[in-house]
């Protein structure tokens, strides 16, 4: 095994500039991956945490039938007793707050705004005492003040979506909307704050009032559209959905984030399709420069290979030779690949680029409105490197195996 | 007492009777109100137009019914044609004839607006119980287009409806509805109605034009107008069910 | 004592349509310590004798004994074992690793059997030095001349105690005199160990070393002439 071994290694250096060139090729491709990979998981680990932290909490309850029409925003179903509800929650380990969602037309007046308009909207109505346990907008004020509890005209915006209507903190608007029964209501709010939410999704369309005062417009009557759960980081959602489903009475149904978020999960779903594309080219890299790289070797050294099998040495011996040897170019393109691969990572991580401006404008599913960071995976770096070498390996197999088929005395006289 | 004075006391007594108990109730107001616009069946012709800020766009339609539970619209305009609405058996139908698809709309679905319109489906195909829905004063009487009219101020009984306050002014001898104003119950004004030409058929006055404002937004209105209109005509028994309109 | 025993040997190729008759019906018995060599023109069978002889080829007829074992009994594997095991080849282009010393290209042989470290560094030390290359043992192929390298080679085949070294046009890539010295130095080999020598060539010169000449032409012996 020994010689084997050392006559792998003399051999790499045998062919310089093409173990050189197949071997960067290599590098190139892991490198690709490495960078890939680090920037889809830092941008789904902050995805992620955008998404609790402002967006869909760890958990939801909603109303029975509420799900189905969700599009909607059906306040007929809506939870009727909210605060025996919160109790058992908060059992779980977890924090609550009410919320009730609905849909309503908002009226923009020239006076103000420049012209008159209207457009859809969402509207939010929070208990602004609650709240901030379970979401994380507390940090995130940028102009203006937050609501106060039992605030009957107050208008917290998002600051993507005040820009994007030219709202500023003062300005009145009118929300149009269908009560709980189908009557109309109107009302006339003001804007008393904004806030700069790092998840776009929200910052584009955050629409807040106080939930006291939307139960009085709406006739909720003390009934709320949803209760909204924050759990520990590491918590097993799924156990803890079973969990809560199990202390609820009947006509309530738990959600956790991943249901509330499909959209999310099915673009993250597609862009890890992406690094397995990757992959597959590095392997198609690795597949054809090191097949070529082989398939020249062993052209050339056909009269040694013809000697060593005259003189004894197994099939066997001679192919693992060969396959270290393919091993060896997979090793320096994964070592390099790796080296260089983490050194862009490390600026990645650290510093990330700012993509603030494509994604003021594009949805493109994650929830990050501006800097991309990369996050370091262990896993990553061990598969891109174990990848390298095996896979050199394996597409070395064919040419050698077809070239020990070969007669001794056809070798020995080859030119 | 003989006969002569009975007689004359109880026409006395008739005289001098108050007013009211001769004048009509706001409830007999709109139940006639209600039966003056219901037929047995009926057939229309006419046309739907909608302006607002981005625009007009007009869309032309057929229309039958029976009773107050039966209606069915259909599209004739050109990027409409062939869509149709129907309501039977108190649920609503959608038909698009370029999908072939048929959707039933409830809940929620029912508000949305029908073609852009200032109408919501739930608008157009509302049945005609006023009284079930809503308290009805009488407040006095009010000229309009030369009409001597009452003004009725209905107030919802529950949640349910659409618009909690409603004023109208109905025709005193037609039992048309001129114009109306629907609000919010903090008085806000959503929705101004007026109708701006009538016709009649079979002995009643019914509107041609009819003219809806958004009160909330500016410049955003809808014309709805009829250009024929037959009733108690015989209409085909299965002209209200799901086969015939998907055909 | 016959170490081979060659009897009614037949080996034919196809070459295209064309089937090419190497060797009919060719016998032989060798005897052990033999510097034997195998002459005639090319296409005479001469090499495909030799490859038959060294188990790196197939026979079509007859059987070939070595040391009483059929070859044509034994299945890849065997032969293989038997090539590491008691065979020794020397090519006319000499065939050495480039990227292994002189040393090393002597010394991977024996590692292909079973010896130690210790005993595979005596021996190759030992017949490197026999072999007239004291000195050069880390010196790679590039770094010798031609007979140097042959030299590597014979030491190559030797190291193990061959019973047998079969030698195909060992000196025809070399000028006379280092050939000359070349095959002096498989002489000395072959007095001194008993191994027996089989040469394919059309070397005069070998010819002439040679104890015993066989012709063959057109894959028949013509001649066998033994000479001292």
């Amino acid at each position: 095994m020994k010689f084997i071994l050392q006559l792998a290694v003399k051999n790499l250096s045998r062919y310089k500039r093409r173990t050189i060139i197949t071997a960067v090729a290599i590098a190139v491709g892991l490198m690709m991956y490495i960078i890939v990979d680090s920037i889809l998981r830092g941008a789904s680990l902050e995805s992620m945490r955008n998404l609790r932290w402002y967006e869909t909490a760890s958990l939801r309850v909603y109303a029975e039938g509420y799900w189905e029409d969700r599009a909607f925003l059906p306040l007929e179903n809506s939870i009727e007793d909210p605060a025996s509800i919160m109790s058992l929650v908060e059992g779980e380990q977890g924090v609550a707050t009410v919320r009730t969602t609905f849909a309503a037309e908002m009226i923009l007046y020239s006076d103000d705004f420049g012209e008159n308009g209207n457009m859809n909207v969402k509207v939010t109505a929070i208990d602004p005492t609650q709240d901030f346990e379970v979401y994380r907008f507390e940090d995130t004020l940028v102009e203006g003040r937050f609501l106060e509890p039992g605030e009957m005209d107050g208008l917290l915006l998002g600051s993507w979506f005040a820009e994007d209507i030219g709202a500023e903190v003062g300005y009145w608007v009118t929300l149009l909307t269908r009560g709980k029964g189908g009557f109309y209501e109107a009302f006339d709010m003001q804007i008393v704050g904004i806030v700069n939410c790092p998840n776009p999704n929200v910052n584009r369309t955050l629409i807040m009032m106080d939930i006291a005062a939307a139960d009085t417009y709406l006739g909720m009557e003390n009934s709320v559209t949803s209760i909204d759960i924050l759990l520990p980081e590491k918590t097993d959602l799924e156990l803890a959905k079973v969990a809560i489903q199990a202390k609820l009475p009947e006509g309530l149904e738990v959600f956790t984030w991943k249901d509330l978020a499909q959209d999310y999960l099915a673009i993250v779903g597609a862009k890890q399709g992406g690094t397995g594309m990757i992959l597959f080219l590095v392997f198609i890299i690795a597949a054809v420069g090191v097949s070529n790289t082989m398939l020249m070797a062993m052209y050339e050294r056909m009269r040694e290979l013809g000697m060593m099998r005259a003189l004894g040495m197994r099939d066997r011996d001679i192919l693992l030779s060969f396959l270290f040897e393919a091993g060896g170019i997979g090793l320096i393109g994964s070592v390099v690949g790796i080296a260089l691969g983490s050194l862009v990572n490390i600026y990645l991580v650290n510093t990330g680029f700012d993509f603030g401006f494509m994604f003021r404008n594009m949805d493109i599913g994650f929830r990050i409105s501006s800097v991309m960071r990369g996050a370091w995976s262990l896993s990553t770096i061990l598969k891109a490197f174990s990848a390298g070498i095996f896979l050199s390996m394996l597409v070395a197999v064919l040419p050698i195996r077809r070239a020990l088929k070969l007669d001794i005395p056809t070798c020995l006289h080859h030119q | 007492m003989s006969k002569r004075i009975i007689i004359v006391l109880l026409g006395l007594t008739i005289l001098f009777l108050p007013v009211s108990l001769f004048a009509i109730t706001a409830q007999e107001i709109v139940r006639e109100m209600d039966a003056q616009a219901t037929f047995e069946t009926s057939y229309a012709t006419g046309s739907i137009k909608t302006v607002d800020r981005f625009g007009t766009k007009e869309s032309t339609f057929k229309a039958w019914s029976r009773g107050t539970t039966d209606s069915l619209i259909e599209f004739t305009s050109i990027a409409e044609r062939g869509q149709k609405i129907l309501r039977t058996k108190g649920s609503l139908y959608l038909f698009y004839p370029d999908a072939e698809e048929l959707i039933r709309m409830q809940g929620a679905a029912l508000r949305q607006s029908v073609l852009g319109s200032d109408l919501s489906y739930e608008d157009m195909t509302e049945e005609k119980t006023t009284l079930d829905d809503y308290d009805v004063t009488l407040d006095g009487s009010e000229t309009v287009r030369g009409r001597d009219c009452h003004i009725l101020i209905l107030t919802a009984k529950t949640r349910q409806v659409a618009y909690p306050v409603q004023k109208i002014w109905v025709d005193k001898e037609t039992f048309l509805t001129w114009k109306g104003e629907y609000a919010t119950n903090h008085g806000r004004l959503l929705k101004k109605m007026e109708v701006l030409d009538t016709l009649v058929i079979d002995g009643r006055t019914l509107p041609k034009e009819t003219r809806i404002e958004d009160a909330m937004k500016s410049n955003s209105a809808t014309w709805m107008m009829l250009d024929t209109l037959e009733v108690n005509i015989p209409l085909e028994s299965n002209l209200f069910t799901l086969e015939n309109l998907t055909w | 004592m016959s170490i081979i025993r060659i009897e009614k040997v037949s080996r034919n190729y196809k070459t295209g349509a064309t089937l090419v008759k190497a060797l009919k019906k060719v016998s032989l018995t060798i005897e052990a310590g033999e510097f034997l060599s195998i002459a005639g023109p090319s296409g005479s069978g001469k090499t495909t004798l030799l490859n038959l002889i060294g188990c790196i080829d197939e026979l079509d007829e007859g059987e070939i004994f070595i040391n009483d074992t059929a070859i044509s009994s034994m299945d890849k594997i065997e032969k293989t074992a038997f090539r590491r095991n008691n065979l020794g080849f020397i090519f006319q282009t000499y065939n050495l690793i480039p990227v292994l010393s002189a040393y090393e290209n002597v010394s991977f042989v024996l590692s292909l059997l079973d010896i130690s470290e210790r005993e595979i560094k005596r021996r190759t030390y030992e017949v490197l030095m026999e072999v007239g290359l004291e000195g050069m043992e880390d010196r790679r192929p590039s770094k010798l001349s031609g007979g140097q390298q042959q030299r590597v080679a014979i030491a190559r085949a030797l190291v193990k105690n061959p019973q047998i070294i079969l030698a195909d046009e060992p000196t025809a890539n070399l000028d006379s005199k280092t050939g000359a010295e070349i095959l002096k130095l498989m002489k000395r080999m072959n007095e001194k160990y008993h191994t027996t020598f089989l040469f394919s060539t059309h070397d005069q010169m070998i010819m002439d070393y040679a104890s015993r000449l066989v012709q063959l032409h057109d894959g028949a012996i013509v001649s066998d002439e033994r000479r001292r």
